[in-house]
Order: structure tokens, then sequence, then C-alpha cells
């Protein structure tokens, strides 16, 4: 740690130095006795023995009143102050017959050579300081700008702080991340302080925390505190605050620089980049973390789809399913009915999208499954899914859906619709495309509701589109969406092909449609013609 | 620490204030700081103040850091004056000339004057 400094001969002239001086004046006044001494009164160079016996402590308090040129005697010698600026550095002291010219010549150049050198040291302390900048920031890139722990820099700050200000006791503080009063998050108390630092320091804490930019208190302080000075500074990064860093150093030491704040200030600076980047780096990780996640979570849910279309004679079948993330609310299901020997057709879309929909299609899927696969009418399975939904589905997310059971034998197709998106019918004997009448609630929604049923005949040619909304409320880049109507355009053109091409045509039909328009929604496009 | 000499060695004139200014507190304690702007003034300084500690430029005229390195640690047999060269950074420092002409150590210039007092302390306890 460093004292408060004085600066003495010893540092702006060398001993050898000194005493080329003083001989070189003794040849010009043979007679002389001349001697340099320190603050201290031991003697630096020249002649022993003068000013024996005389009392150095209170001939220092004398000489210091002194002007340059002035002198006092005691015990036979005068004694002159050297001065640099406003600073004793030193005295000179010479016995008669020294006197007159020659030690006027002597004084002014000892003065003029100490106040050079204590110019040129000054410069090397700057410089010095200078170093002392790049090796700091050298040292941080090494150590605080490597670090990817945001918990972990503080600490390193504080290593580094110690480096280049030492301090008695150091700190940095920082909010909580949900906001709040600052909290210490790394300290070093070489001296049972902390508490008297940071209750010193609270209103310099509140004014850098306000203002961002650094300051020290040296005045002001004294009163019941240990310290002498307290140097503090913003750790910031692009303008926002994330923490301070306090050092404290006690009364009688060195007291805190504008260099040392300068100091203090790179380093906070390189420390809240560092932060900002340990903290980028850990929601990078959690993002990355996700996305598997999640990538995990689209396979569970592929894989609860059908994995190929049924294949019964004279039927053709086609489907296509797209997650606007990577996992969806969509759906779709077929089965078949045992006994009857039915098909069971099942479409649907929970509101919302993301993980919570995809939990809910898991759900709804598999209750949806247990009842028609009971053998209950569609209505009936319906009714049961919204009772079950409301009972067991605390998320407040509903679905539509749509359950229909095919006999593939007479074409009659029976169903049953909880809110969703109306069937189409493209009928060949017309070449023509109807809407499928169905009303009914959303499931999951009310209590108590009843489902009404409706029926259809699906005649060799024709062909039957189940879609969610996904399809119909495509948007191109102007915001229009892609509307039942052009929907029931494309069925019309194209309703004669097969359910495959048809499927295709809708599908590069939205596409065009929508563009480079980023898909909003989940769509599913489920597709059933009766091909003899 | 009392009494000790650290000697400077540097034809460079920035270096050797800068490495006097670096190592200042150790004055406080009474270790002399001197200096030398040649090779052959610091043999002949080491010959008379015998230095604990000198820190040596490598590229000097006329005599350069290896040669006053052997003089004084093979020749003269001072083994116990702790040596560290000194060598500017972007040269390639000969570490086996180094080690044969019995350098204690070597420090890259520009130099962090912290590490530089470190050690000073460091040869001064020993």
């Amino acid at each position: 740690m460093n004292v408060v400094e004085k600066v003495g001969l010893n540092r702006l002239l060398e001993i050898a130095q000194a005493e080329r001086l003083l001989a070189d004046f003794r040849k010009i006044a043979p007679e002389s006795q001349v001697a340099l001494l320190r603050l201290d009164g031991r003697l630096y160079a020249g002649e022993a023995g003068l000013l024996e016996g005389v009392t150095w402590e209170t001939l220092v308090e004398e000489i210091e009143r002194l002007e340059n040129g002035q002198a006092i005697t005691r015990a036979g010698a005068k004694v002159y102050p050297l001065w640099v600026g406003k600073m004793l550095v030193g005295a000179l002291a010479a016995a008669e017959p020294a006197s007159g010219d020659h030690l006027t010549f002597l004084l002014d150049f000892l003065k003029y050579h100490l106040a050079q050198a204590f110019e040129k040291r000054e410069m090397a302390r700057e410089t010095l300081d200078r170093y002392r900048e790049i090796n700091l920031l050298y040292h941080i890139g090494e150590t605080i700008g490597a670090c990817l722990e945001p918990d972990e820099i503080p600490h390193l700050v504080l290593k580094e702080a110690q480096r280049v200000i030492p301090a008695s006791v150091r700190l940095v503080l920082q909010p909580p991340k949900e906001g709040g009063e600052l909290e210490i998050k790394a300290a070093v108390d070489e001296v049972g302080y902390q508490e008297n630092l940071t209750r010193a320091a609270r209103t310099l804490l509140s004014q850098v925390s306000r203002s961002g930019q650094p300051d020290i208190l040296v005045d002001g302080l004294l009163d019941n505190s240990p310290f002498g000075s307290i140097l503090c500074a913003p750790i910031k990064a692009r303008e926002r605050m994330l923490g301070i860093v306090l050092l404290g150093r006690l009364a009688g030491q060195a007291v805190f620089t504008a260099s040392d704040e300068k100091l203090l200030m790179a380093l906070a600076g390189q420390a809240g980049i560092a932060i900002e980047k340990a903290w980028l780096h850990h929601q990078e990780i959690k993002r990355q973390r996700m996305e598997e996640e999640l990538s995990i979570g689209r396979k569970i849910q592929l894989s609860l789809l059908p994995d190929a279309c049924p294949e019964i004679p004279d039927w053709e079948f086609a489907v296509a399913y797209q997650a606007a993330q990577q996992v969806g609310g969509d759906y779709y299901d077929y089965f078949v009915l045992p006994e009857t020997g039915n098909l069971g057709l099942v479409i649907a879309d929970v509101t919302g999208k993301g993980v919570p929909a995809a939990l809910m299609m898991a759900f709804s899927r598999a209750i949806m499954r247990a009842e028609s696969l009971s053998g209950k009418r569609p209505s009936a399975v319906l009714n049961r899914v919204n009772r079950l939904i409301l009972e067991d589905s605390r998320s407040r997310l509903f679905l539509t859906g749509l359950y229909a059971i095919l006999d593939p034998k007479t074409g009659r197709l029976t169903y049953s619709n909880g809110g969703h998106e109306q069937p189409m019918l493209y009928r060949r004997a017309e070449n023509k495309c109807q809407v499928l009448s169905s009303r009914g609630f959303m499931l999951g929604a009310f209590t108590d509701i009843q489902m009404e049923e409706y029926s259809a005949e699906i005649a060799p040619g024709d062909q039957l589109i189940m879609f969610t909304d996904g399809i119909t409320e495509a948007r191109n880049s102007e915001g229009e969406l892609f509307s039942d109507e052009r929907l029931r355009e494309v069925v019309d053109a194209h309703g004669s092909s097969s359910a495959a091409e048809l499927l295709s045509e809708i599908v590069r039909a939205v596409n065009e449609f929508v563009g480079d328009h980023p898909q909003a929604d989940d769509f599913t496009l489920l597709l059933v013609k009766r091909s003899g | 620490m009392m009494d000790t000499n650290i000697l400077i060695v540097d034809d460079e004139a920035h270096i050797r204030l800068l490495i006097e200014q670096a190592l200042e507190e150790l004055e406080d304690e009474g270790a002399t700081i001197m200096t030398a702007e040649n090779g052959l003034d610091a043999l002949e300084m080491i010959k008379d103040h015998c230095p604990a500690l000198v820190f040596l430029d490598v590229m000097m005229p006329q005599m350069n850091g290896f040669d006053v390195c052997n003089t004084v640690k093979n020749d003269w047999g001072f083994k116990d004056i702790y040596i560290v060269m000194l060598t500017a950074k972007g040269q390639e420092f000969d570490k086996q000339r180094g080690e044969a002409a019995g350098a204690d150590l070597y420090m890259t210039k520009p130099f962090d004057p912290d590490e530089l007092l470190q050690k000073a302390i460091e040869v001064m306890r020993q």
C-alpha cells in the first residue's frame, strides 16, 4: 500500500551525482564545508558532522518557513531549504566560510537541477500510468474478457483492480436481475470495514448509479469513518447500469487520484462488456437447449400423427401438415373403428401455438381417440371430449375439432363439428365444390353443450376437403387472407384430380399466394376421395 | 532490504527513467537505484557497488547485455547477482544464449511496471 508520498533528494539527485557536484564546488571554494541533507536530517552527500547536536525536527519547522535563498544559522552553519515548487525536498548546510557568489551559484544550480529532475520524474510517472493502463487492458482481455460466467466477473474485476489500484476494501455491487437495491456480488475486505465502506459511500453510490459517471470522495467522510478516500465507478454496457465497483483506502493512505479513476473506468468498461457478453452467451446456450428440446418435442408430436394414410379399396387419402413453429397445435387422425370397420377421421386445431398448444394437442388427441374407439356417435364423442377438457385442463386453451365417421362401403359420412372450419365436398356430378354446412361450439370453452350431428353422401368421384384455418387464413405480404373463396376456386378447378394432385394444387396455391411472408399459423389439409 | 543496490542498464534514457520510477518505492526501504547507459559503465558499477539486482538491456552498442552478463556471472563468478535481461517485444530472445550467459530471468519491453516491481521485491527479500 502506498503511503502519502514525500519526494526526497534521493528521488531527484543520485548520490554519486551529488558528491560530484559538491566536489566541484569545493574546487572553487576549497575552504568551504557543504552537505546535502535529507528530509529526515540524515546526511545525503558532502561533509559529515555539520549541524552536529542540532535537533532536526525543530530545524525543519523553521526552514519550512523560509523562502528560496534565505537561510538560518545553526551550529556555525547556514541551513538553506531546498524547494521544488511548494515541496521541501531536503536542505543544504554550508559552514563558514562558504558564502557569497559561489554558494548562490550552487543553490541556483541545485534549484534548477531538482526542478528539472522533478519534471522528468512526473513525466515518467505519467508514462508509467499509461503503461499500467495498457497492461491492465491486456490482462483484462485475457481474464475478464475470456470469462463466460457472469457471476465470476465481479471477482475478477476486484483481482485486476488490486493489481493497479490497491485498496483495503474492494466491492462490486450489482442490482438483482429482477431489479431493486444494489447487492454485494464480490468483496475483498482486508481490514474488516466492509460495512463502514458501504455506509460511508451510500450517497456516492446513488449518485454514481444516477449519473453513470465515476467519482472520488475524499472530504466529508472522515467523521466516524476509517476511510480517507473512496473511489466508485459504474459498470455499464451500452449505457445500461450493470453494477458498481467501490474501492476504499483508509485514512493516512494515499488518496485516490484522477489517474486511478481513469484506470478503474477502463476496467469497469471492459467488465460491463464482459458481463453482457457472458449473459448473451448464457441466453444463447438456453436458446440452443430450448431448440433441442423443441426438436425432440416435434419428433414426439409427429409420432402422434398417423404415419401412413389408410389403404381402403376405392378410396384415396392425402394429407399435408405443417407447423408454424417447431411444434404446433394442429393435428389430424384416422383410425378404423372396431366392430363396424368404419373409418374415424379427426381434424383439430388448438388455440395458440408452440409448446402449450402442442401439449394440449397431445392431450385432446388421446381423449378423442379413446372416446371414438369406444364406438360412440360423433356428437356424443365431441360432447364427452368437451367435458373432459373442461374438467382436466387448467391451461385455458381451447380447440376446434371435426370428427367424422366414414362408411367406406356406402360413402356415408356422419360428422359433428366443434367450432371447426366447415369441410368442403367436391361433387363430381356438378363439377363444383359445396360447403358441408355444420355448426358447433368450440371444445373446452363451454359447459353442458350438445353438439349437432350432420351427414352427407360421398359419391364416386367426389372429394372431401377438411382443413384448419392455417389454410384459409394464410396471409400474403399485403395482409390479405387466402380465404374460403380462393380455396373453393382451386377445388373447383382441380376437384376431379386425384387426392394427391388436388392436395399439391391447394398447397401450391397457398404458397404462391403467401409468397415470402412467413407462415404465421400451423396448417393441416386432409383429403378423402372416393375414386370408385 | 536496507543498503541493497539495484542497477538499471539501458542505452535508452527513457527506459532507465521508467524502470527507476517503477522501482521508486524500494528507495523508501533503503535500496539505492543506480543507472548505467552502456555495458562498459555497467561492468564498472557492478564491480564498485556489487548490486543485488541488475536489469540489463540486451541490445546495446559497444557491449551487449549477453556479454555483460557473461562477464559478471562466468568470468567474475558473481553468481549471487540476480540478472534480469530486458528484451524488446518482437525481438526473439535467444534463450540459449541468455542461459549460457547465466541470466536469471528475461522480461519483454514494454514491461509491466508492477511485475517488474514485484520481481525486484522478491529478489531483494531473498
